[in-house]
């Protein structure tokens, strides 16, 4: 007899494993969830103000979206682009509730995993110094960052994951690197010369 | 890429939380989905139910007419099939006749030998 060969989970897309939990398979669903989960957490956490406890609570929240409005999902879309969308959407609705916490959580916990690593303190010293940089951006700015720095998007999908046109993302990008570079040069120039 | 473009690049990639995410949350995802899949998915091997369902009182009158209403049309096309109409034509020339054996035996009265 014929028999269908399966694609391991592994292997599959973002959006066959997607199509694979709207047909009831958890394992999918698992599997879709390790490779989002920490990459959703890293931008909650930086989206809201360097929050722990939110961002784990945002995570889970789209999580649960995902299993009860799978209809949501756009299959002409890229997976990746509109899981973060629906982020930076949940991001958005905070800031407006909110007024988002002014007070960002300063992240200097140093006694973690790094304590005698010289150079990882300087480096974190500057990731939080851009973070806190970014606080005074709006949040489609600061999404625009981190799609481009921390998940490698191209202009044309962070267009497509906040709705804008490239034109209005590059103007952005450049508005925040610049913006950056100054803070960059005038308090840290001479810990990147010497890390970099 | 720039030289910024660079530097932030791997400041941004190679920044780590010093926290994972909660493996509860996970469990709980995962209950959740599999409650979901238990109330609203399809599932294979499903035939009781439907004879539950179908020999249960519930909306009986609607299961009687549709039983009575397939009966009838059943009867309707047996009817319509029925061959009373057509006329049997016997073939004449060949008459072929046959010996019942067991007739030949029925008049012979032994006792009336003695």
């Amino acid at each position: 007899m014929f028999r269908i060969k399966k694609t391991p989970l592994k292997q599959q897309t973002d959006e066959e494993l997607f199509v694979n939990i709207c047909k009831g398979n958890s394992d999918a669903f698992g599997e879709l969830y390790n490779r989002f989960s920490n990459r959703l957490l890293y931008y909650f956490y930086r989206m809201l103000g360097n929050d722990k406890a939110l961002s784990q609570d945002f995570m889970q929240e789209l999580f649960y979206k995902i299993i009860e409005k799978p209809y949501l999902f756009d299959p002409q879309r890229r997976f990746s682009t509109w899981i973060f969308s629906v982020a930076h959407n949940m991001c958005k609705n905070e800031y407006r509730s909110k007024e988002v916490r002014k007070i960002v959580v300063k992240n200097d916990n140093m006694d973690g995993f790094y304590q005698n690593d010289l150079e990882y303190a300087d480096k974190e010293k500057i990731v939080n110094a851009i973070f806190e940089e970014l606080e005074s951006f709006d949040e489609s700015h600061r999404t625009a960052f981190l799609l481009k720095y921390r998940e490698g998007f191209n202009l044309e999908e962070i267009g497509e994951t906040l709705n804008l046109p490239i034109g209005t993302v590059k103007s952005r990008l450049f508005y925040t690197r610049k913006k950056l570079q100054e803070i960059l040069s005038d308090k840290y120039a001479e810990t990147i010369e010497n890390l970099f | 890429m720039s030289h910024l473009d660079a530097t932030l690049k791997d400041l941004i990639q190679n920044d780590k939380l010093q926290f994972e995410a909660d493996p509860a949350i996970k469990l709980r995802l995962m209950n959740h989905l599999q409650a979901k899949i238990g109330s609203s998915f399809p599932r294979q091997n499903m035939i009781m139910p439907f004879f539950t369902g179908f020999l249960s009182a519930k909306l009986i009158g609607l299961k009687v007419g549709v039983i009575a209403s397939v009966l009838i049309a059943f009867i309707g096309f047996k009817q319509m099939n029925n061959q009373s109409n057509k006329t049997i034509l016997t073939d004449t020339c060949s008459v072929f006749e046959k010996n019942d054996t067991v007739g030949l035996l029925k008049g012979i009265d032994s006792t009336s030998f003695n």
